[in-house]
């Protein structure tokens, strides 16, 4: 099954760095830091290579879509073209204080804590 | 499910009998097809049921008992995502389907497993350990609803609601043998669906049979205010009869039939299409050129609205806060990382890569346009068709211990489930048959936007005709 799974993986991989123009994507270690902290994840040593490794191997297999000619298309953010859904500007009861900070990881005096960000 | 509310009518059982019996199933279960169980919620609302149904309450949904994905808030029960990070999360009010679910007299069993987040293909990325396959406790249920489509499968519940991003129902109902509905983007609210990517995200019913998932599918629908993306309506109920398929034309794409389709499941398949055709469907080939480009479409999208839908767990209102208390970014990115698993980490990783400045033209708004030639392929393909059929999945239902070393080659066996959630489209798995290993072979229906009970009805007619269903694990 893996060996069935890694033929598909190969001929579509192979496909895409054939098709695609230009260089294979390669991202370094410096860009991976740099989204780590974009996305405020603490990385560990070890997941700077493994990171590096997998997401150049997934860019390379996006480098298809290159060769798709999109000049003029517009680009699809939603399934159906829905417009603003707007209510009617009534004042109406919401979450109560308690039900909001119920789930808070820390609470004082009926407000969220979090560490000092002001100087 | 029907059956099930003949025999309360009947007398032949209760409400309060069949939760009971459950529970102490789903207490011996070796599956891991559930995170938590709600024994006393469950048998309250069971003992409710049976007072409505000697009441004379006719309602077919009444005292029957669902599993519900462990991503769709219930209030009171903790609804975790499978995640460390929301381990300890007890919602704080339903949401929308569980609120129609109760309305209905439905009976809410427990929250069910579920690939951290509802980002993967095998149910093995779940905090709470893997779900196992019911037809063969080594393999995987498939994913992300693995815990929904194992339960069902199982018969730990009468029906389960599971949640498909990019085939998350469909798939593991492929895997487990039971049917799965990815319903019209719009049409099911998100309201209480923990977020993942919200222009695919998708509720979805699940059950042995498609009459199942109709009736469950018609107390969930409709519009909510709650939710920006609901479709306003109208929201006719599905005839729970079988679709006339005399005259109707269902394409077969043959780009569903090239590369890496394992030959047992494309046998089972086709032998499914030409049931269609027994029964008076006319089979036309269509072209959908861009679906190849569908993986690598979605595979962008989906982390990328999941980059941006995730950045909420930071520690601060909900979840687990970790790390130093005296600096903030230091406590945002520690309880990040210790909060979430590998993959949820790789796919935050890859969004905000392809979201960042010098990046944002080249993957995510190439993307978005690349996802328009796709709708437009299948809108030209509907002009020839009135339903698209194909498998499901490539392959049936692997092994748990088979090592996916590169995580791309599980992305890939999402090729015929992701283009009706990048399109919006009603997509439904029904069984087909079984490959070489014993293991049920799913086939997928599509059909344009709002025609749900044109699939689900085809679902039925096909049902009414074959037994794939019927054979139990």
């Amino acid at each position: 099954m893996v060996l069935r799974m890694h033929i598909i993986s190969y001929m579509v991989v192979r496909s895409a760095c054939i098709d695609a123009e230009g260089e294979p994507v390669k991202i370094t270690e410096e860009q991976v830091v740099y989204v780590s902290m974009l996305a405020r994840l603490k990385l560990e040593p070890h997941d700077l290579g493994s990171f590096r490794q997998e997401l150049s191997t997934i860019l390379e297999y996006m480098g298809m879509l290159e060769e798709v000619n999109t000049e003029g298309v517009e680009p699809t953010f939603h399934a159906h073209s829905l417009t603003n859904a707007l209510r009617d500007d009534v004042v109406e009861s919401s979450q109560s204080r308690d039900d909001a900070l119920f789930n808070a990881p820390k609470v004082i005096d009926g407000n969220i804590a979090v560490p000092r960000v002001i100087e | 499910m029907l059956d099930t509310a003949r025999r309360y009518r009947e007398g032949k059982t209760s409400p309060t009998q069949e939760v009971e019996a459950l529970i102490e199933r789903i207490g011996k279960d070796t599956l891991n097809a559930f995170v938590t169980l709600d024994r006393q919620g469950a048998l309250t609302s069971a003992a409710r049921a049976g007072i409505a149904i000697g009441q004379g309450n006719d309602d077919p949904l009444m005292g029957i008992p669902i599993a519900v994905k462990d991503n769709i808030c219930t209030q009171g029960i903790r609804t975790t995502c499978s995640s460390d990070i929301l381990k300890r999360f007890i919602p704080t009010y339903d949401a929308h389907v569980i609120e129609r679910l109760k309305a209905r007299g439905a009976v809410i069993l427990g929250k069910t497993n579920l690939d951290e987040f509802a980002m993967g293909s095998t149910t093995t990325t779940s905090a709470f350990g893997p779900t196992r396959n019911p037809w063969d406790e080594t393999r995987t249920p498939g994913g992300s609803s693995g815990g929904s489509a194992a339960a069902v499968a199982a018969g730990l519940c009468t029906a389960a609601l599971g949640s498909d991003t990019g085939g998350s129902v469909r798939q593991p109902a492929s895997f487990c043998g039971i049917t799965g509905l990815k319903p019209t983007y719009g049409t099911v609210s998100r309201y209480g669906l923990v977020a993942f990517a919200s222009s695919l995200d998708q509720i979805g019913p699940m059950g042995r049979t498609a009459r199942d998932v109709a009736m469950v599918y018609d107390a969930v629908k409709g519009h909510d205010r709650r939710d920006s993306t609901s479709v306003p309506g109208p929201y006719p109920a599905t005839e729970l009869s079988g679709l006339d398929l005399r005259g109707v034309r269902i394409g077969v794409p043959g780009v569903f039939f090239t590369q890496g389709l394992a030959h047992d499941v494309e046998r089972e398949v086709r032998q499914g299409i030409e049931r269609f055709r027994d029964l008076g469907a006319a089979i036309v080939e269509v072209d959908l050129a861009h679906i190849r480009y569908g993986i690598a479409v979605y595979y962008l999208i989906a982390p990328a609205e999941a980059s941006s839908n995730l950045a909420r767990y930071d520690g601060v209102r909900y979840g687990e806060r970790f790390g130093d208390e005296k600096d903030l970014f230091a406590m945002y990115s520690e309880t990040r990382a210790r909060g979430f698993g590998s993959e949820v980490k790789r796919r935050i990783m890859l969004g905000t890569y392809a979201l960042s400045a010098g990046y944002y033209d080249a993957y995510y708004r190439k993307a978005s346009q690349v996802r328009t030639l796709i709708v437009e392929d299948f809108r030209k393909a509907f002009t020839r068709c009135d339903i698209i059929a194909g498998p499901t999945v490539p392959i049936t239902a692997f092994g748990l211990a088979e090592k996916v070393d590169d995580p791309l080659s599980l992305y890939l066996l999402d090729i015929y489930t992701i283009p009706a959630n990048l399109a919006g489209l009603p997509a439904i798995s029904i069984p087909c048959g079984f490959g070489d290993d014993g293991m049920p072979v799913g086939l997928q229906l599509m059909a344009p936007a709002f025609q749900d009970d044109v699939i689900l009805r085809a679902g039925i007619a096909f049902q009414d005709s074959t037994h794939f269903h019927e054979v139990r694990p």
